[in-house]
């Protein structure tokens, strides 16, 4: 059973840093205490991994055969990955790792299997993509036919509030029902549990991470809620929808990645442009440097221990 | 829910009464002002610069309950921000209402040549504007829109008394029969007159931008 430590690890570290980007606007802008909103996420991240979570593990079980050892090396290599990118302050995603280190780590073994890492990879382009055009939709949807329904500040305020607590839910099912396969992917392919209890099991490491998210809840919130109330919220939907979209297909992608389409699509419909070379950098970073850098810690760890 | 219903409807009531306060200390000044440009400092003028007094600390009194409700409050920082600003921004026309007369009356300044029935026209249209910000700040709290209709009168009415201050200062500089002093304390209470008129166009600013940033 010690071999889950570096699944929890993981899961504490990716619900630590996502938790942010579902309840941190909410929770900055007092629509909800971060007690609540930690409780909230916690359970609906749980109930998502154990309803939707199997078709991302199926993916990520696809992509190496996984023995105990191997699936707790990878979720390491995954996690050490994310902590070290987290302390150097650069962008990271634990999707993005999590690939890296599974084929960094199985590669001389010889259980690789490169074929689902096509609509992987590809998974991860549409996402900021997906962000960018669920938020360019919902933005143009609100102007057309729910703007005039609330012209005034009291049904306003109301509806952002209310309205980032019910996205803020959604975004908690939505990243338990996506992410939850990096957390406990491996550990199912190595046969340790079934999806469902898998998932639930992974839920719950998430879960333990989010209970420590509360500074970069602050730190994340307020920098989507600079943006105007309405726009912080749009994002916040547009994230959420893109999450669970790729939980339905069933490949884990980046939250962050989608927050930030999600931010571009309302420059766009703003006529502004909101990339700029840092995130675009960042961006890239996400989809070379992170799996780069998982891989070779994968492939350091394979030589040490097997 | 209920809760914050209930922050709203005290904010409105609020706002009520902060604007009540500050119209009654503009067109006391105002009028005292028409009497001491006919009458010079008597009692009625004193009566009614006792009045602009009162009422600008009344509305001092009243923003600072204002800010200390918000503060307490729960809502959202940016609504906070916003309403934070448009008390300063309200408030700023009743310091700037006592600043006017105060100002000729410490000072015993002699207006002879001023255009009586001109000036009179930009109080008109003083009283006018502010009639149209009280009704936009009501309507900031149930129709947006209108109240942005509004704001931009208040614009308008600012730019008619521009014209009129321009008319004046102009007149005031080709009198021959005044002297430099003269038509510098003329053209000081003429352009005073008008720039309460950008002082209450600020307030529109200030809902203008709060409707903006709801607006996304």
């Amino acid at each position: 059973m010690w071999y889950l430590l570096s699944g929890i690890y993981l899961g504490g570290t990716l619900g630590a840093n996502d938790a942010a980007n579902i309840f941190g606007t909410a929770v900055v802008t007092k629509a909800i205490k971060f007690k609540t909103a930690a409780l909230l996420c916690i359970i609906f991240v749980i109930i998502g991994s154990g309803l939707e979570g199997a078709g991302g593990m199926e993916t990520l079980g696809g992509l190496a055969e996984q023995t105990l050892l191997t699936a707790f090396l990878s979720s390491l290599a995954a996690a050490l990955t994310v902590t070290l990118m987290t302390v150097l302050e650069l962008p990271v995603s634990t999707s993005q790792a999590v690939v890296g280190a599974i084929i960094g780590g199985n590669l001389l073994t010889g259980t690789v299997d490169f074929t689902p890492l096509i609509p992987i990879v590809l998974a991860w382009i549409l996402t900021p993509i997906g962000g960018l055009l669920i938020s360019f939709i919902l933005y143009k949807l609100y102007s057309s036919f729910i703007q005039q329904k609330i012209n005034s500040l009291k049904y306003f305020e109301t509806f952002v509030k209310v309205g980032l607590v019910v996205a803020g839910i959604y975004g908690a099912y939505s990243l338990g029902a996506n992410n939850v396969a990096n957390v406990i992917g491996v550990f199912v392919e190595a046969g340790m549990f079934e999806p469902q209890l898998g998932g639930i099991i992974g839920g719950m490491a998430i879960g333990l991470g989010i209970f420590f998210s509360r500074g970069v809840m602050e730190t994340l919130g307020r920098r989507i809620t600079a943006l105007t109330p309405l726009t912080a919220l749009i994002t916040v939907i547009a994230h959420s929808i893109t999450l669970y979209v790729f939980a339905r297909i069933g490949i884990p992608v980046s939250s962050s990645q989608a927050i930030v389409g999600a931010v571009l699509g309302i420059g766009l419909v703003k006529g502004s442009n909101m990339m700029d070379f840092d995130m675009a950098k960042k961006i890239l970073f996400g989809w070379i440097g992170t799996p780069s850098v998982a891989f070779i810690i994968g492939m350091v760890l394979n030589l040490i221990f097997l | 829910m209920s809760k914050l219903f209930g922050e709203f409807d005290k904010l409105e009531s609020d706002f009520n009464d902060l604007t009540e306060m500050v119209r009654i200390c503009m067109t006391k000044s105002l009028e005292a002002l028409f009497l001491y440009l006919e009458e010079g400092e008597s009692e009625r003028v004193k009566e009614l610069t006792d009045i602009v007094h009162e009422h600008e600390s009344k509305a001092d009194g009243k923003r600072r309950d204002i800010i200390t409700s918000i503060l307490n409050g729960s809502l959202m920082p940016h609504t906070r921000s916003d309403m934070l600003n448009l008390i300063e921004s309200i408030d700023d026309i009743a310091d700037f209402s006592e600043d006017i007369i105060d100002e000729i009356i410490f000072l015993g300044l002699e207006f002879e040549y001023l255009e009586i029935e001109k000036t009179k026209e930009m109080k008109e249209l003083l009283l006018e504007q502010y009639n149209k910000l009280t009704k936009g700040l009501k309507l900031l709290f149930k129709d947006m829109d209108q109240a942005l209709v509004y704001a931009h009168q208040l614009e308008e009415i600012e730019s008619k008394l521009d014209d009129i201050e321009e008319e004046l200062i102009r007149k005031v500089g080709q009198n021959e029969d005044l002297d430099t002093a003269s038509k510098l304390s003329h053209r000081n209470l003429i352009k005073n007159v008008s720039d309460l008129a950008d002082v209450i166009e600020k307030v529109g600013d200030v809902i203008e931008i709060v409707i903006s940033v709801r607006r996304g």
